[in-house]
């Protein structure tokens, strides 16, 4: 692998994670991010569960999208697959981890049936297709996107932790003040974009 | 449809009430498309209600889900090429809201057809209102028009941070609060 593979590599990771983050940018997996962020600690292994399960089905349905689907022309059914393949890839999880590795299924596996819902893991695979990533790309864009994921919520929460102490107008609540955390972390985020933008 | 509004007093189904309301426009045809696969789920759901037993019940509810998106998809790329072209991935993404899954869970797996396709009208009419009212400030306030018309005079100058994706989170937090100082009033009454 030569210099600038790695600096295209670095650039795929960085866009997925800081410049087209896919909570602030793409809004995908918005839900748990204000319902789930109100402690750090569970908050962390949410973030990692999502990496890791993100990390999985975007290379699986990578392969069966161009393995079989391609080959058989059923592109139209794409949305089927990816949904019956997370679902079986976070129950296979979950499963495999209660048999083998107990104490990490006890501190995340509360969260492995709520990922088979969180839409950013679907949009991750889908953005795959549309974009016509080839194999490398589309685990280092998944990487990138689970870890930019796994930035924010961390942020949000470490910030409501501040904002359990103060007081908030009661109109505003807990989700209209998640809202404007995330606002802001939005606009910090674009900053550096276009920072590094002016960099390169 | 006010008091239950799915969006803002239960918090499902934000990702696309933040990601579509760019545009009147985007808002519009994805409140149809979420509100055409609200409305088919929940009457083929109540329709099969017996049928379906308990134990598959949610991989049950997930097919008929997928199915109803991808004819709606399919249809979409047919009638208005380019409005599925900008919206993308997001009318997949329809599978994963949860307003659907809710209201077939909550309410249309344990009553008639006639009273699940009520519900699901209901809901669906608050998620376009607050679809619709959303992207219509953001649209004001970022690009000066409404549905691609020039409403606002030629000297104003566009307030881009509407148009970008932070501007989504602060127009929705703003609504939450003049929701619930409205609701407040409704209380003391």
């Amino acid at each position: 692998m030569d210099f600038n593979q790695i600096i295209f590599i670095f650039q795929i990771l960085f866009t997925a994670a800081v410049a087209e983050n896919i909570a602030l940018y793409y809004f995908l997996g918005t839900c748990p991010l204000i319902s789930v962020s109100n402690n750090l600690r569970t908050s962390f292994q949410m973030g990692i569960t999502v990496t890791f399960v993100m990390l999985i089905s975007s290379s699986i349905n990578f392969i069966v999208y161009n393995w079989i689907l391609v080959p058989l022309e059923l592109e139209y059914l794409q949305l089927l697959f990816f949904v019956l393949s997370i679902a079986a890839i976070t129950q296979f999880l979950e499963l495999f981890l209660d048999r083998y590795f107990h104490e990490i299924y006890a501190s995340f596996g509360i969260f492995l049936p709520l990922i088979a819902v969180n839409c950013a893991i679907l949009g991750v695979s889908l953005f795959i297709v549309l974009r016509e990533y080839d194999f490398v790309t589309s685990v280092v864009y998944s990487l990138g996107s689970g870890l930019g994921w796994l930035l924010v919520i961390c942020l949000i929460a470490s910030l409501r932790r501040r904002v359990d102490t103060s007081s908030i107008s009661i109109y505003l609540g807990e989700r209209g003040i998640t809202m404007l955390i995330a606002s802001i972390i939005a606009m910090a985020f674009y900053g550096l974009t276009t920072a590094m933008k002016g960099l390169i | 449809m006010v008091p239950e509004n799915p969006v803002f007093v239960l918090a499902l189904g934000l990702c696309s009430t933040l990601a579509a309301t760019t545009k009147v426009e985007n808002a519009f045809y994805m409140s149809l498309i979420v509100g055409i696969t609200t409305i088919v789920t929940s009457v083929i759901c109540s329709f099969l209600r017996s049928v379906i037993p308990h134990r598959f019940r949610l991989i049950s509810y997930i097919l008929i889900i997928v199915t109803t998106v991808i004819t709606a998809e399919q249809l979409l790329k047919i009638i208005y090429p380019e409005i599925a072209k900008e919206l993308g991935a997001y009318v997949g993404l329809v599978v994963t809201n949860c307003i659907v899954m809710g209201r077939m869970e909550a309410y249309a797996s344990s009553h008639s057809t006639t009273e699940s396709f009520c519900d699901a009208l209901g809901v669906s009419l608050g998620y376009s209102m607050v679809l619709m009212s959303i992207s219509t400030i953001r649209e004001i306030l970022g690009k000066g028009t409404i549905w691609n018309l020039n409403v606002m005079p030629d000297d104003y100058i566009c307030c881009k941070v509407f148009s970008s994706p932070p501007g989504a989170f602060i127009v929705f937090a703003l609504f939450l609060f003049v929701i619930n100082w409205l609701r407040s009033f409704g209380r003391k009454n």
